[in-house]
């Protein structure tokens, strides 16, 4: 009874602006990841002296 | 090798047995709400919590491999039966699991094959590496003496030790390597509790074992969960509990709900306050309901009541031996306790040393609505370990908003911020925060199966990189940091060059082991971790400072009570902080070893 409420409860019909905000949600973390963690790791940063340098 | 690891197997499958038959009681008194399969994992993860208060009541008079194998063997009978009746009505083959679920299910056996391939390395390190400092030397010293006490020359040993005293019994019957394999079975638990959570938030086996699986490749709950580190099993405990704070009804199933409290709270000392939000939670979640105050009152006392027996003994221990109840005693402990063994400067110092440590990236509001973005993404700051996925940052709020008319899902969300804000007031330190990653990841999965939901191709795209991204991010540091466990395992001549690289003085404890004449060695540093010493020793002043001698001498105090103290061999080193303390040549004692910075004089 309590798991078939849990099935329930919050599964209205998506509209489309939340369908796009969770997109944008989604898609600025995983740019973020990419800018601090990998672009913004030593490894990286080492990677970028090298360029500049030449 | 291949002796330590069938050792290690051994004990560890002896454990699983007598857990289970310790807890299979509690299995019963569960809400029916709860499938057989949790039933099973709360009935082994409670009867782990079970037998080891036991073994602690019972190491307070005898910890010896007889009193512990008379415990265990009795709680292995009770389970073995228990074990053959569930085998039978949860036989896999009756069970398909779904196609789709295949690659969790793959991920997760990956995460819990590289713990238990790596738990069977030896564990080194220098003082910086708990395991060695204390949750090992507590254990190894109690074998040694027969009998649970807190070894003074370390506090951290006071420490509520439900974790370390199954540590002891592993230790006592299955050798070195089982307390570092029990990290399979610690973080399975955590996995399947978590799994059964999301479960009765509504999700299908597949996105349970998805939640798994996102919790197993979360580098900060692995580092928490292996190589003999307790958070893994706390957090089980606080999220156990949680779970069935969703369903209790009946008295027994609150005192249920309160003896994992009591787990917690015998687990680590962050249970101290963890226990009384999720209490208040759980009354805040119920109060709708219409059973009213009165019972709901009841309920809450019972499970106050039933986890504060189960957490007294660890407690009421310290107090009387110690002279605090929670030792090293916290800020303010003056008005209530007068701790024995550490000075004024010294337990200051330690406030000092964790305030600093804790300090993550500060500690003011603004902080605090960052911490999701930097623990996230500066998870280094935290002491992270590698961090904890995209997921929780980017499904979760999205679960939290599709699952916010859920009860149980918004006491899980308000218990997480509470658990949160005390830990971003007392100490940051990323790993004491698994429970709420455990939630976390809860969330992310329900945001997950919410973002894919309507179908669009864009949605399900970025959602299926996010996680992948998570994952295989997180698997990649998992294998980085466990690699050169794994390959001690597997190549002996790796193992013995890690040995002398990272336990220090090595050359000294490998005299001291196994010299016969050695009787009682004199530890003249703090640094020196004796963990790595297999005889008896005294350390006059202990890591974070303690005096454990009658008269608090320091070192050139106790060197010149050697033979009173009946003393037969003194290690002296140069350490970060300090030179050597004897000089060849020093009367009454005779120079019989000598390696790179470590020194050892017998007492003539």
């Amino acid at each position: 009874m309590r798991e078939a409420e849990g099935n329930q409860e919050g599964r209205q019909p998506k509209d489309e602006f939340w369908s796009v905000a969770s997109e944008i949600w989604m898609a600025l973390v995983v740019v973020a990841f990419f800018a601090i963690r990998i672009l913004g790791s030593e490894t990286a940063r080492a990677l970028f002296s090298r360029w500049g340098a030449r | 090798m291949a002796l330590l690891a069938l050792k290690a197997f051994f004990a560890l499958a002896v454990l699983i047995v007598a857990a289970y038959g310790a807890g299979i009681w509690i299995g019963k008194l569960l809400p029916n709400t709860f499938r057989e399969f949790e039933r099973a994992v709360f009935s082994l993860l409670g009867g782990l919590g079970i037998l080891s208060s036991i073994l602690f009541l019972v190491g307070q008079f005898s910890f010896t491999r007889l009193s512990i194998g008379l415990v265990l063997g009795l709680a292995a009978v009770l389970g073995a039966g228990g074990v053959f009746r569930w085998k039978a009505e949860y036989a896999p083959e009756n069970r398909p699991v779904g196609k789709s679920s295949a690659t969790a299910i793959w991920i997760v056996a990956c995460v819990l094959s590289v713990t238990a391939v790596a738990g069977l390395a030896e564990i080194t390190g220098d003082w910086d590496n708990d395991a060695v400092a204390y949750h090992l030397l507590g254990p190894k010293v109690w074998l040694r003496d027969g009998v649970i006490r807190p070894v003074l020359d370390n506090s951290h040993t006071a420490f509520p030790q439900i974790a370390e005293t199954l540590f002891g019994a592993l230790l006592g019957i299955g050798g070195t390597r089982a307390p570092n394999f029990s990290g399979v079975l610690m973080l399975g638990l955590l996995l399947a509790v978590c799994a059964a959570t999301g479960r009765r938030l509504g999700m299908s086996e597949r996105d349970a074992w998805w939640a798994a699986a996102i919790v197993a490749t979360m580098p900060a709950v692995f580092a928490g969960s292996h190589g003999c580190f307790i958070d893994g099993l706390y957090a089980a405990f606080l999220i156990a509990a949680m779970r069935l704070a969703f369903d209790a009804q009946r008295w027994s199933e609150w005192a249920v709900l309160g003896l994992f409290c009591g787990f917690a709270m015998g687990t680590k000392y962050t249970g101290l306050l963890a226990v009384p939000i999720l209490i208040f939670c759980a009354i805040a979640m119920r109060a709708r309901e219409k059973t009213g105050w009165r019972n709901l009152a009841r309920n809450a006392v019972t499970a106050i009541v039933a986890g504060g027996v189960i957490a007294a003994p660890y407690y009421l221990r310290n107090w009387m031996m110690l002279g605090c109840p929670i030792y090293p005693p916290p800020p303010g402990y003056a008005s209530f306790c007068s701790p024995k063994y550490m000075p004024a400067d010294v337990i200051s110092n330690f406030h000092a040393y964790i305030r600093e440590r804790g300090a993550g990236m500060g500690r003011g509001i603004f902080a605090f609505l960052l911490l999701p973005l930097n623990l996230t993404y500066h998870t280094a700051n935290f002491h992270g370990a590698g961090g904890i996925g995209l997921c929780p940052l980017g499904l979760g709020p999205i679960g939290v908003i599709a699952a916010r008319k859920n009860p149980a899902a918004r006491m899980m969300l308000l218990l997480a911020l509470l658990l949160t804000a005390a830990w971003f007031v007392t100490q940051q330190e990323s790993r004491f925060l698994i429970p709420v990653y455990g939630m976390a990841a809860i969330f992310a999965v329900l945001g997950w199966r919410d973002a894919v939901r309507g179908g669009r191709f864009f949605s399900r795209a970025i959602a299926i990189i996010l996680v992948a991204i998570s994952v295989s991010y997180g698997a990649f540091m998992i294998g980085e940091t466990t690699l050169p466990e794994m390959r001690t395992v597997f190549s002996p001549a790796y193992a013995a060059s890690r040995r002398t690289q990272e336990i220090p003085y090595f050359s000294s404890f490998e005299y001291l082991n196994r010299e016969p004449s050695v009787q009682r060695v004199l530890v003249l540093d703090r640094s020196i971790p004796p963990y790595y010493l297999d005889k008896p020793y005294i350390k006059p002043i202990g890591q974070w400072g303690e005096r454990t001698l009658p008269g608090a001498p320091d070192e050139a105090g106790a060197l010149e009570e050697a033979r009173t103290l009946q003393v037969t061999h003194v290690l002296d080193v140069i350490s970060a902080s300090s030179p050597f303390q004897v000089k060849v040549g020093a009367p009454g004692l005779r120079l019989v070893f000598e390696g790179p910075g470590q020194r050892v004089f017998l007492v003539e």
